[in-house]
Order: structure tokens, then C-alpha cells, then sequence
């Protein structure tokens, strides 16, 4: 799926070297909100959201020259976010040298320390469940529950077969719906 | 416009059936206040509700414990935190970009390329002690593998349910794939300390590490 007519307008702005860093603001502005909460939910702490998502908009900025069209900015921006959101969970592993556990534990000592927590009500009950899962399930879990992510979307955005995100998905519910049952 | 037409309505019908003196239109019938004004949203709503979403019919197939959960984040952000977020990331850019582009002077630049050389030798005698001592002592990884056999099997079972997914499924079939297939290629020696120390010499020398 090509570029879409706006963000084809915002790239122009970009590429031109006089509007170049009025074309990116203009980029950060439409697709900040989203790629924050995408990164939101798998870093849990607002301030990791933070650096992640600087992170990701400086490597955008880096690549956006070869950008090809013939892909959505969007699902570009999205592979670029779960990549360093991955890399940023892998590093606080290897830097606690802790085993996975420790750092699902970790991540919900953070969603602990919100100050809206309630345990017992349904919402956090289900982000503690989705905490649970496997990091890459966890992605396949947001994108489609949150992000309401079409397969072929996510397929593009994580170079997996549809049909392995299905699955993914499904096992991903059943375990939720296991924890908030049994939690 | 209406009412031209109307008239040319009881016209005709006079004409048909005289005596018929009917009442002009338009028609007694009331009209809500701002109906027409509502009618586009109200339609589109019954077409939205009629469209299935696959998200929610997928959910409610799954599991309809979930689908009854509403789908809000529980999390918030600061306020007004996106309100100059692309002004903080714009200044993280340019400095991102001034770091880059000092300048490096040119003798700390030959002292890397000795630093670099240096590291290179040690790398290599390393790799060779390294690969020395493990063709000598085969039986470390024997010592791993009877590790592994004291895990029980239940207990592997358990982990890979709880811990894989589509995507390792992937990734191991895979992996044996390639695994057949290298099995079938002949084997390359990695052992350095089967290189020759002249070829190893002739290496350097034709390399930029030499400078």
C-alpha cells in the first residue's frame, strides 16, 4: 500500500532543504500521539515512553531520506517504534541481568506506582494480564486490541506471516482471559 | 417552487373533477424541528452499527470476557505533554546533530588506528588461545548438555508453553531448516592456529591496519 496523498505532501515539505524541519515537525504532529501510546503500553513508564519515542523520531529523521513511497509512512513509523521498544526492554534486561520474570515484575511494579491504580477493577486486572504475555505477543496483543491493527497491516509493520499473528493473537487472549479468571 | 407545483396539482384535478375545491397543498403532515438538519448523522450511525467491526467480532468469538472490557488505557500522560513535544524532539535533533558533525583531529585519529591495530593482535592471539582451548576441552559443552539432561522433561514442556508463540514456531522450523541444510554443506575449520603465520602476516601488511 503506497503513501497516502497527505503524508506524500508532508514528505515534499521535508525534502525540500528550506522546509525540511517544518515538514518533520508537521510529521512528529500527526503520528506523535499514537506511536507514544503504541510505546506506552509496552514500556508502562511515562518516562521511558519519553526517551523511546525521541529515540524513534532522531532515527526517523536519519532514514526518512530513503524512505521509499511505495509503503505507508505509518507502518514504517510503527516498525521503528516496535524495534526500539523491543531493543530499549532488551537492554533493561541485560542491564538488571535479571531473568524475564524479574523483569515482567519489574514493568508491573511500575503499573503499580500509577497513581490511578486499582487492582481490583477490570482495566488494570487486564494490563497486569497483558504483562504476563511474551514480549512480541505482547506487541501482537496491543496492536490489534488497542490499535484495532488490520493482520496485513501488522504483517508489513512485523515481517511475520498473517497467519502466525492470528495464532499469536488468539493464544494471547486465551492467556489473558486465564489470568484475569484465576488473578 | 413547491407551492407552483402544488397549485399546478389542484389545477389539473379541478380540471378532471370539477367542483372538487381541495385544499392547497402542501399536506397537514409535521416535521420535526431540524429533522433534515440530524437525518445524514442518524443514517450514518445505522451504517456504522450495521458494519461489523472484526476487532470486537473477532474479541467476542474469543473471549467474551474481553469483549466486555472496555478498551481504554488505563495509563495517562503528563498534561499538555504533547503540546511542544515535536519542539524538544526538533532540539534533541540538532544537537544529535552538532555531536555528530565535531570534528575529529587527525593525530587522535592515528592514535585510534594504533589503539585499533593494537586490539586487533590481542583479538587474534585471543581467538587463537580461545579456539586452542576449546579443542582441548571438548567436555565443557559435554558438561552443558549434562546439565540440560538433568532438567525433566516436564519442566521443558512447561516452559516452552508458557514462553513460546507463533513467532518462535517460526523461528525453530526455521532454524532446522537451515540446520538440514548445513549439515549437507562441508564443514569450514574457524581454528586459527590453522592459518599459517606467514598468511596471517601477508594479511596485515595488504590491509590498512599496517598504516
Amino acid at each position: 500500500m503506497a503513501v497516502t496523498q497527505d503524508d506524500r505532501a508532508l514528505l515534499a515539505l521535508y525534502r525540500q532543504p528550506d522546509t525540511r524541519e517544518k515538514g518533520f515537525t508537521a510529521i512528529i504532529q500527526k503520528y506523535q500521539e499514537r506511536l507514544y501510546w503504541h510505546i506506552r503500553r509496552l514500556v508502562i513508564d511515562h518516562e521511558d515512553a519519553n526517551d523511546v519515542l525521541q529515540n524513534v523520531f532522531i532515527k526517523v529523521w536519519k532514514n526518512l531520506e530513503g524512505f521509499r513511497e511505495d509503503a505507508q509512512l505509518f507502518t514504517w513509523l510503527y516498525k521503528i517504534a516496535t524495534n526500539e521498544c523491543l531493543t530499549f526492554l532488551e537492554q533493561q534486561k541485560r542491564k538488571s541481568a535479571v531473568s524475564l520474570s524479574d523483569i515482567e515484575t519489574g514493568l508491573s511494579n511500575k503499573l503499580r506506582a500509577d497513581s490511578q491504580f486499582d487492582a481490583n477493577k477490570l482495566e488494570w486486572k487486564l494490563q497486569k494480564a497483558i504483562l504476563s504475555l511474551p514480549e512480541k505477543q505482547r506487541v501482537v496483543f496491543n496492536l490489534r486490541y488497542y490499535d484495532e491493527m488490520p493482520y496485513e497491516e501488522m504483517s508489513r509493520v512485523l515481517e511475520t506471516s498473517e497467519g502466525a499473528l492470528k495464532a499469536s493473537y488468539h493464544h494471547a487472549v486465551k492467556k489473558i482471559e486465564e489470568f484475569i479468571k484465576n488473578g | 417552487m413547491m407551492t407552483n407545483k402544488g397549485n399546478d396539482i389542484v389545477k389539473e384535478l379541478e380540471e378532471i373533477v370539477p367542483g372538487l375545491n381541495l385544499p392547497p397543498t402542501p399536506p397537514p403532515y409535521g416535521v420535526p424541528a431540524g429533522y433534515f438538519d440530524q437525518l445524514p448523522e442518524q443514517v450514518l450511525q445505522r451504517i456504522r452499527s450495521m458494519e461489523a467491526d472484526p476487532v470486537q467480532e473477532e474479541l467476542s468469538e474469543l473471549s467474551p470476557l474481553l469483549a466486555t472490557a472496555s478498551r481504554q488505557l488505563p495509563l495517562s500522560a503528563p498534561d499538555g505533554y504533547f503540546n511542544d513535544l515535536s519542539t524538544r524532539i526538533m532540539a534533541g535533533i540538532s544537537e544529535a546533530q552538532e555531536n555528530t558533525a565535531r570534528v575529529v583531529p587527525i593525530h587522535s585519529r592515528r592514535r585510534y588506528r594504533l589503539w585499533a591495530v593494537a586490539a586487533s593482535v590481542v583479538a587474534l592471539l585471543g581467538l587463537s588461545t580461545l579456539s586452542l582451548f576449546l579443542f582441548r576441552h571438548n567436555s565443557g559443552a559435554g558438561s552443558f548438555e549434562a546439565q540440560l539432561a538433568g532438567v525433566p522433561d516436564q519442566a521443558i514442556v512447561e516452559y516452552l508453553q508458557s514462553h513460546t508463540d507463533a513467532f518462535d514456531n517460526e523461528a525453530i522450523l526455521s532454524s532446522v531448516s537451515s540446520a538440514a541444510v548445513a549439515d549437507e554443506l562441508p564443514k569450514i575449520s574457524t581454528n586459527l592456529d590453522e592459518l599459517p603465520e606467514e598468511a596471517i602476516q601477508k594479511y596485515l601488511e595488504s590491509s590498512e591496519w599496517s598504516n
